[in-house]
């Protein structure tokens, strides 16, 4: 019943994971995205999960982080997970490759086949940042065939690039 | 109360010093302390740079002035509290926060100072200040119960000894896991990324461990693993926004294998489970609960520093305040709808300047006709009417009030619900109404109407100057699997960083980049009919930002030839001019002027107040 009721009244949800090394702005985006939407009173003790409604579209990301030893815990929400959004920090070259192992480690997953790939290029406003085309690189995007994915340069300070992360997310989901 | 009108002075002087300081703290969520740091950084560095050149005596003078600096800030603390009993004014609660981090810093840098001389402890970690640091953090002396975390999280020794410290202070023997875990959150508020969250945890799981080594755990991995799971349980199943709850078995199932390559007892799971469910995990507030502190980012500090002006001021609307906050929130959703999507690419996500602090450029009365909604379609004819405003350029935003008294306290939410972002745009007179004075912003689909020509061109000017100098240079186009689809670049609301001159430069590079593209784009669509299809788009695109980039070129000319010379190289000419021949022209005319203003450069100088405020350098 609920379900036909959303799709009469078109509204959907989103599940999206995610992930990113430490401070590449992951927190930042979470409650940049939040910001401007009612904020529940009391915050639940635990991890970061955020919903935004945002055109009708209910997306609930997770934000997915941690040692090795705890990402099997994560298994549980990687059935039905429509959208991975991997947070880049544009600046820190010496993290990149870094980066790329926690990519594919999660890209890899078999429950995790289907899911699009929105990567923000985070922190562009710095000079000398990184170019989308090389962040697309370094991260060996262009290896996994098949996939759906987006390289996205954002500057999640200011805001600038999540409103077109997000409409790329919407408009890509199966 | 001598003490209160003593420290007072003091008081106000600290805030001068860590003016900076204190900005930074208030616009950055309590996770993230790099602008803490880096303030303090800067403080180590001014007193560091005199101790560099000798070395024990100034170490000892610095360590002497940091102590001081510490115990300055408590006696501060002590005072702001007391005020803080007599009145609620919300400001001073503010203070003891930016007070407090400031005082964990210094301490911070007290220890750095103390690390470099003494050596009577191992591996560089000086213990005994991060045990008191640990004590002090326990007993939450001039700590929040949400400061608590970020000195535990970080990824450095010298946080990993404090928070071995602070661990020590709990005893966790005997007890239940999800017993212990009550206890240990019930200290302080585990806030932060995942990744600082779950490394506090590791501390806990450890000591856990010591406490009880006798328990079916085999491992501090496997109390870690079940902890982090736990956390995870409660986030699930009492986060409102959540609708498919875990279930016990799916609970059981995710940590299978977990217990170090076992399972764990199935009835201690299914205790830990309904442990959770009937009684979260919960956080045992302090005067205010975290949330409010996280969530207070830039947006929502502008509306918090009106709030705080408007209730010191108007004591008459002793209620006000409330009713008035919800109202500019709410205000700022409808903005986002009207305005940004006018371009599509601003976001609801963007904050919104603070008008009162901002650069005025122009103001006067305009007539508008909006012709396209917020979403990009037409405006529906009953609604196309001209309507008067008395508009306000200041800094990158046209604000329209409804009269010159717009930007009144009281009046506030009514100048944000008609404000024109004006980044990356271009005015220019629109064609279509040959008869009338209008003209259009480009980027924005509205026009507007001022009566005498002279008014106009001087309107279309100082909007294209103010967008030419102070817009961000753009963000490079996103990248996709699919390569086909075309990609605007993205229009940063920022404003740039860079100084006239070298915005003037990159302007220029860009006009000759997008220039080659579009020469690029024409020889592709006449040899392969493939790129046909966003061939339109991307030239409309191509052509609109090579018009813009003209106009902005200009401008920034103009702009500079009101500033004094200061080298006659500064200013490099491109060479793609025979591209574009009334800018050659310009600058020639440039150029000749430049001479002019050589000879005659004394007389220029009144002229650099009037245009010296476009030039912002970093």
């Amino acid at each position: 019943m609920g379900k036909f009721l959303s799709k009469i009244f078109g509204s959907k949800e989103i599940r999206i994971l995610m992930l990113g090394l430490d401070a590449s702005g992951k927190t930042t985006i979470l409650y940049k995205l939040k910001s401007g939407q009612t904020v529940t009173t009391i915050p639940t003790v635990g991890f970061n999960v955020e919903t935004v409604t945002y055109k009708n579209v209910r997306f609930s990301v997770w934000d997915v982080g941690g040692q090795d030893k705890i990402r099997p815990l994560w298994r549980h929400y990687y059935t039905g997970t429509q959208g991975l959004i991997f947070v880049v920090d544009s600046t820190d070259r010496d993290r990149i490759d870094e980066a790329r192992h926690e990519l594919h480690k999660i890209v890899n997953d078999r429950e995790m086949r289907d899911v699009i790939i929105l990567v923000f290029a985070n922190k562009q406003d710095i000079k000398d940042a990184m170019k989308p085309a090389e962040i697309q690189d370094k991260l060996g995007l262009t290896m996994t065939k098949q996939r759906n994915w987006f390289v996205q340069p954002a500057c999640a300070l200011t805001g600038d690039g999540l409103h077109d992360g997000l409409t790329w997310l919407m408009s890509n989901h199966k | 109360m001598a003490t209160t009108t003593t420290t007072s002075p003091n008081n106000q002087d600290w805030f001068l010093m860590t003016g900076d300081l204190i900005i930074n703290l208030r616009s950055t969520k309590t996770g993230d302390t790099n602008n803490i740091l880096k303030g303090s950084k800067n403080r180590r560095q001014l007193s560091s740079s005199s101790s560099s050149s000798n070395v024990n005596g100034k170490k000892n003078l610095k360590k002497f002035h940091l102590e001081n600096d510490v115990e300055m800030i408590d006696t501060i603390l002590d005072d702001n509290q007391n005020q803080l009993e007599s009145s609620t004014i919300k400001s001073f609660n503010d203070d003891c926060d930016c007070l407090n981090s400031i005082r964990s810093n210094l301490e911070q840098n007290l220890q750095h100072a103390k690390e470099t001389d003494i050596d009577h402890h191992d591996n560089g970690i000086d213990t005994p200040s991060a045990s008191r640091l640990a004590k002090r953090l326990y007993n939450l002396e001039g700590f929040k119960k949400s400061d608590v975390a970020r000195h535990l999280s970080k990824n450095n020794e010298f946080c990993r000894t404090v928070a071995e410290e602070y661990l020590k202070l709990f005893n966790f023997s005997n007890q239940e896991l999800d017993v212990s875990l009550r206890y240990f959150l019930s200290y302080f508020h585990l806030i932060g990324e995942t990744q600082e969250r779950e490394r506090v945890l590791v501390y806990f799981s450890k000591r856990y461990y010591e406490c009880n080594p006798n328990t079916e755990f085999k491992s501090i991995d496997s109390i870690h693993t079940l902890t982090c799971a736990l956390m995870l349980l409660n986030t699930d199943l009492h986060e409102e926004n959540i609708h498919r709850k875990m279930t016990c078995s799916n609970f059981i199932f995710n940590l299978a294998g977990m217990n170090d390559g076992d399972d764990y007892p199935n009835n201690l799971l299914k205790y830990l489970y309904y442990s959770v469910k009937n009684n979260p995990l919960g956080w045992l507030d302090d005067e205010d609960h975290p949330r409010t502190i996280t969530k207070s980012s830039t947006n929502r500090n502008v509306f918090a520093k009106i709030t705080t002006i408007s209730k010191s001021i108007s004591s008459p609307y002793a209620t006000l305040p409330r009713k008035f906050n919800q109202q500019l929130s709410s205000s700022s959703s409808m903005i986002s709808t009207t305005i940004s999507s006018g371009i599509a690419t601003t976001s609801p996500f963007i904050d919104l300047p603070n008008p009162l602090v901002a650069i005025e450029y122009k103001k006067g009365y305009i007539r508008r006709k909006c012709c396209y909604d917020s979403n990009g379609r037409k405006t529906s004819i009953g609604k196309r009417s001209w309507k008067l405003f008395y508009a306000t350029l200041r800094d990158l935003v046209l604000y329209l009030h409804k009269d010159e008294n717009g930007f009144r306290k009281l009046q506030l939410q009514e100048c944000f619900a008609n404000s024109i972002r004006i980044h990356h745009s271009i005015a220019s007179k629109a064609d279509d109404y040959p008869k009338k004075e209008i003209f259009q912003t480009n980027l924005f689909p509205w026009k507007k109407n001022i009566s005498d020509s002279k008014e106009l061109q001087s309107w279309i000017e100082t909007i294209n100057t103010t967008a030419a100098s102070l817009s961000a240079p753009t963000l490079p186009m996103a990248v996709c699997s699919d390569s086909r689809k075309f990609k605007k670049e993205i229009f940063p609301v920022s404003h740039t960083k860079l100084s006239l001159r070298e915005q003037l430069k990159d302007q220029e590079n860009k006009l000759l980049s997008l220039q080659k593209d579009l020469e690029q784009l024409l020889e592709k669509s006449c040899q392969n009919i493939k790129y046909r299809k966003g061939f339109m788009e991307k030239e409309n695109y191509l052509q609109h930002e090579i018009k813009r980039y003209r106009v902005y070129v200009s401008c920034l000319r103009r702009e500079l030839k009101k500033l004094p010379i200061q080298s006659s190289n500064d200013l490099q000419q491109p060479q793609q001019q025979q591209h574009n021949d009334d800018s050659s022209i310009h600058s020639q005319n440039h150029r000749q002027q430049q001479q002019q203003q050589q000879q005659q450069s004394l007389t220029v100088n009144h002229h650099q107040d009037d245009s010296s405020r476009y030039s912002r350098t970093t």
